[in-house]
């Protein structure tokens, strides 16, 4: 860790929040344009957040702490080399207790299916720490270097199947509308709602998706433009997901995406011994 | 330890550790901003009230204002016993990185908590007022 290293932790985690800020507006211009693509998503209008806006008032402390958490989270997960605001030795465990702790302080926001959410997004994660022999985050994107066939994606079918599970469970996971617009913090919980699926969406690409390296190794040009992209292809696949309404009920959290999850894990490593990948 | 040579457990842990609390304090930093632009727009004129002050409700009865309060005391309570551990943990393990660092960081981390805290009782007051 350089010496400038928590300046530049303070500046990202200032650039995480006005990024997770802006980023229902960027949701709702693109709702206004193409208002057939986000039918039955949870993506509110322009209208709702200047409302939501005019409304602004104190912040709930629960709000605050599962946004907080959200922040750092989304900080702390690598855009490029060396871009992010902590390259920690146990990022992914550092994720898994930041995303505990957002959650059990603010249900108002997410649903308490988000447990099971978690759940399966964390045994989805495992294959991939198998893989990689590491919890870094930096690392397991490093361990995909060299093109589109060393993505864990792609590398065998049960890590394909953990994939799914995680995309899926993103998809579920989306906070819900309140049914009433929330008074005083709406503004931070229209915020939340949104940035919990861009922020996953982000650790899925660098977990299963290549991080910040190119499909092909020619094009390693700029790795935080990469993660962008495939970062926002995958929200746009979460949102096709989002839109079929199987894709909203919370039940498959529940039992069939943890178990599948599991299933994904466990066949994983088995696959990794029979293979003889195993380190 | 047997030899006496300072032994660091974890290298670079002190390290990555200020730099989370860093992130942390960087995004209650933007947040901080981004609550204190809409309360000083309330406060000018330029927003609706909330539905509660705008029904003529009394806002102080906000079932959440108590315990969110204590619960903000109770992190900022943990963050300073975070010293007395961090302090411990130098005793043990003389690390060059567990020093003067670490305590600036401790500072600027308590002084957010405590600004946050004070932020959060004015504007408390001022929705008070406003009911």
């Amino acid at each position: 860790m350089s010496e400038g290293a928590p300046f530049r932790a303070l500046v990202w985690g200032i650039a995480a929040a006005a990024v997770l800020l802006g980023w229902p507006w960027a949701l709702a211009v693109c709702r206004r344009r193409s208002p057939a693509w986000f039918a039955g998503t949870d993506v509110v209008s322009t209208g709702e957040l200047s409302a939501a806006l005019r409304r602004a008032g104190r912040p709930r402390m629960g709000t605050l702490a599962g946004w907080l958490g959200l922040v750092t989270a989304a900080a702390i997960i690598p855009v490029g080399t060396a871009w992010s605001a902590a390259d920690l030795d146990a990022g992914l465990l550092w994720l898994v207790a930041l995303a505990v702790t957002s959650l059990a302080l603010q249900g108002a926001v997410v649903p308490a299916a988000a447990a099971g959410g978690l759940l399966a997004i964390a045994v989805s994660a495992a294959p991939v720490v198998l893989r990689a022999a590491s919890l870094q985050l930096a690392d397991l994107a490093i361990a995909q270097q060299g093109g589109i066939a060393n993505w864990f994606v792609v590398r065998d079918p049960f890590l394909c199947l953990a994939g799914i599970v995680f995309l899926a469970s993103t998809a579920v996971l989306w906070p819900p509308r309140p049914a009433q617009p929330a008074a005083g913090d709406g503004w931070l919980q229209d915020s939340l709602r949104a940035g919990v699926p861009l922020v996953l969406s982000h650790l899925f690409v660098v977990l299963y998706l290549g991080g910040w390296w190119a499909a092909v190794p020619a094009l390693d040009v700029a790795g935080w433009l990469h993660t962008t992209v495939k970062t926002l292809a995958v929200v746009a696949l979460v949102i096709a997901l989002r839109r079929r309404p199987a894709w909203r009920d919370p039940r498959l959290l529940d039992r069939r995406l943890p178990l599948l999850a599991l299933l994904g894990c466990l066949g994983s490593a088995i696959w990794l011994v029979v293979s003889g990948a195993a380190r | 330890m047997s030899s006496g040579a300072p032994q660091p457990i974890a290298p670079g842990a002190a390290g990555q550790l200020a730099a989370l609390a860093a992130a942390f304090a960087g995004a209650l930093l933007a947040t901080s901003l981004a609550c204190a632009l809409l309360w000083w727009r309330r406060h000018r004129g330029g927003a609706e009230p909330g539905p509660a002050a705008a029904a003529g409700a009394p806002t102080g009865a906000d079932p959440d204002r108590l315990p969110a309060r204590a619960l903000f005391l109770g992190a900022a309570v943990a963050v300073l016993l975070l010293w007395p551990t961090a302090a411990a943990v130098r005793q043990l393990w003389p690390h060059p990185a567990l020093g003067w660092r670490l305590l600036g960081w401790w500072l600027l981390g308590a002084t957010t908590l405590v600004v946050a805290w004070l932020a959060l009782a004015r504007l408390a007051a001022g929705e008070r007022r406003d009911a």
